[in-house]
């Protein structure tokens, strides 16, 4: 309880004394969305992803878990009814994968800007509208993109997101400054995804949370037997396929081989 | 009061053929009723009668195409009509199913005189390809009359309209056999057989004595054709759409010199929008070059009101991506598409967090304009086997109707699939793969190009899970996706 006579209190309250502890309104619960994780909600000294602020993700490839790191929040943000924009994705995002992984499809909006400025452009007015449930941003593939002065000018735009703002940067900027309220760095680790806390505005860094990849992805389902890796020449061809009909499913006449193949 | 009547007695035949016929023309007739209401002239050359059975028409010969009358078409090519004669007269009324009524008394001094009004009239609507009938009088039942009856060429207009001579009027419409009028057979019946063979002598008659023997909507109808009763027609109003230009005296070689006009253009198009309770959906700027062709610049606009800052803000974004071929000469504004607005309540405390409807379609719209419509997606899945067919870009988000009891499938699915080398037997990218689990066979469209994959998920070096599949005709490897 705070009492107005505490000296201590009423010097606190005067405006012009700043605590480190209270960065800005940001930090308070409303200003935060929890990740699923509740391993890495406890690393996040604010308990979550912070909202209104830029959200750094340093990693050095796609493919070690980074969708499956931010599916929770995605498909909270999007059966919520906000948008979801993925702007300038490494690759195509394959809609059955991220519908298995219950986000609403008709929230997300893929944008494919050609070159430097139609990125920074893009992102600066998704931030600026003010109506971005979440956005995805990969500057990895620019890396001239992501200089001081616009990484600097995102994280002003991105004071009117009511969303998080996850940008995707490959590990070399990660010695060098950024104004992103939050920096990650994403390595893969046998059986998961280990992130390392880089900053995070107003708490400590250095923490290590390891998130393990989805069991039905990792678990070795493949019969020894059955890897074609013997499937050197064609004349195994025949054999392959049978072990197939012995173990597997059955395999209908026509993919059996036919003499007019070899 | 002048009325000019404007019969469109060929409407059924035009509504098919608004354009003028090449010759030679094809022989088409009209059916209402499965009977024949209207045949152009070929149509008449084969033997086809007004009132014939359609049966029989199609009997003279098979070159003869028969059509159901359309009145709804014929109504609307009615109403567009209507809306080119206000530019001949303040008072347009459309008297159905053929006939426009315009009262002219009040243009002859703007078209000078008679004559050239009706010359112009006659140009324009055979220029749109209509053939009619003109006639003049003091009461709009007279032009109808005068129209049917004595139809007047637009170099000869009858010399009592010319001279405003009532009497003259009088003559001729009391010439006029009885026939013509605008009364039941039965009604003409009786009137041959009472002896009256003209109209003249049907007026000498007493005004009561006639409405005793015809009924009381006879004599009103004498009365309205004479003049004697107030005949109000219902205005025609035109239709509503907002196309402004303005010329500039001094060519503009800039575009950005361009957004002071435009955005005065904007705000008379708002106000026009605001009174009719309309917002534009898609504006059209269309830009007179002084050389060579015009430029058309189109912008879409999502938002469910007319803010001109907003429509100005996308105009711009537009311009930027736009190449002025030379300098422009006219600018002009087209609401092309426009929607009534539905008025909706604000917020009074609208959260900070609270998705904005408005600034969203404004947000997407300012995407679409930079970037490109092919640019700005959003996804759906299809129901297809194959993984590359089985999703797709669309632009407007729907729901999609097939849900997902597919295996595990990756985030990120590659443009094409990409042939993997092979090291030792394994299949290689950059770095040995080792295949986790898998197969998960895909055998399909084998009506078309046959596809017969084995799926693996397979682990690269580094770390990251790849889709990977054997073509098994082939015995080749690809990677097609990767897991995010």
């Amino acid at each position: 309880m705070k009492d107005a006579s505490d000296p201590l209190e009423t010097i606190l309250a005067r405006p012009d004394i700043w605590q480190a502890g209270r960065v800005s309104a940001a930090n308070e619960p409303g200003h935060t969305l929890p990740s699923g994780y509740p391993a890495l909600d406890a690393a996040l000294h604010q308990g979550g992803w912070p909202r209104a602020a830029l959200t750094e993700l340093l990693a050095t490839r796609c493919g070690i878990g980074e969708i499956q790191l931010l599916a929770p929040t995605l498909a909270h943000i999007s059966r919520g009814g906000r948008r979801v924009f993925l702007v300038a994705p490494p690759h195509i995002p394959y809609a059955p994968a991220l519908q298995a992984l219950e986000l609403q499809l008709t929230q997300i909006v893929v944008l494919r800007p050609q070159g430097r400025s139609e990125l920074l452009w893009s992102l600066e007015q998704i931030l600026r509208s003010g109506s971005c449930g979440c956005l995805l941003g990969w500057l990895e593939q620019d890396r001239a993109a992501a200089d001081y002065a616009s990484m600097r000018r995102l994280q002003i735009a991105a004071r009117n997101t009511p969303g998080p703002v996850f940008l995707f940067r490959s590990p070399g900027p990660a010695a060098t400054l950024s104004p992103a309220a939050l920096r990650i760095r994403l390595e893969h680790e046998p059986g998961g995804l280990r992130l390392r806390i880089l900053k995070q505005r107003g708490g400590r860094a250095g923490q290590e949370v390891l998130i393990g990849r989805s069991s039905r992805l990792l678990a070795p389902r493949v019969l020894p037997a059955l890897l074609p890796t013997c499937v050197s020449g064609i004349g195994s061809e025949f054999q392959e396929s049978r072990r197939f009909s012995a173990t597997i499913q059955p395999v209908a006449p026509s993919s059996l081989p036919q003499p007019s193949m070899h | 009061m002048l009325w000019l009547c404007i019969h469109f007695h060929r409407l059924p035949l035009e509504v098919f053929s608004p354009a003028r016929q090449a010759v030679p023309e094809t022989a088409l007739a009209i059916v209402e009723r499965h009977r024949i209401c209207a045949a152009n002239a070929a149509a008449l050359a084969l033997g086809v009668r007004l009132d014939m059975s359609a049966s029989s028409a199609l009997a003279l010969s098979d070159t003869l195409k028969l059509r159901e009358r359309e009145p709804a078409h014929e109504a609307s090519t009615l109403a567009t009509l209507a809306d080119w004669a206000c530019s001949f007269s303040s008072q347009v009324s459309i008297s159905p199913p053929d006939r426009l009524l315009l009262e002219i008394g009040a243009s002859l001094r703007l078209f000078g005189g008679v004559a050239s009004l009706l010359q112009t009239a006659e140009a324009e609507v055979s220029a749109r390809g209509h053939n009619v009938h003109h006639g003049l009088g003091p009461t709009p039942l007279s032009a109808e009359l005068f129209a049917r009856a004595l139809p007047c060429k637009p170099s000869a207009p009858p010399a009592w309209a010319i001279h405003h001579d009532p009497e003259a009027f009088r003559h001729t419409l009391y010439a006029l056999p009885i026939h013509f009028l605008d009364t039941p057979g039965k009604q003409q019946l009786a009137m041959q057989r009472m002896g009256l063979g003209r109209t003249g002598e049907l007026f000498a008659l007493p005004s009561a004595a006639l409405g005793k023997r015809f009924g009381k909507d006879f004599s009103v109808y004498l009365a309205r054709l004479h003049g004697e009763r107030p005949d109000p027609r219902p205005l025609h109003r035109p239709r509503e759409y907002f196309a402004h230009r303005v010329h500039f005296l001094e060519p503009i070689a800039d575009a950005a010199m361009l957004l002071f006009p435009m955005q005065r253009l904007l705000g008379d198009m708002g106000r026009f929008l605001d009174r009719r309770q309309l917002y534009c959906q898609r504006l059209e700027w269309r830009l007179g070059m002084t050389r060579g062709a015009g430029q058309t610049l189109p912008v879409a606009c999502s938002l469910q009101h007319n803010r001109v800052d907003a429509l100005l803000g996308l105009t711009k974004l537009a311009l930027e991506k736009l190449k002025l071929g030379g300098s422009v000469e006219s600018l002009e504004l087209a609401c092309a598409e426009s929607a009534s607005l539905e008025a909706q309540a604000g917020q009074l405390f609208a959260h900070a967090q609270d998705s904005d409807p408005e600034a969203e379609r404004l947000l997407l719209d300012r995407l679409r304009l930079r970037l490109g419509n092919e640019r700005v997606h959003g996804i759906y899945v299809r129901d297809s086997h194959l993984p590359e067919q089985a999703w797709s870009a669309i632009q407007e988000p729907s729901a999609p109707i097939f849900g997902s009891a597919a295996p595990e499938r990756p985030c990120w699915l590659l443009e094409k699939p990409v042939g993997l080398e092979l090291r030792n037997g394994h299949p290689a990218w950059d770095g040995n793969l080792t295949l986790l689990s898998g197969p998960e066979r895909i055998d399909t469209a084998w009506w078309a190009t046959p596809h017969c994959r084995d799926y693996f998920i397979a682990q690269h070096e580094d770390g990251s899970l790849l889709w990977v599949f054997r073509e098994r005709t082939t015995g080749q490897w690809f990677a097609q996706g990767v897991f995010g």
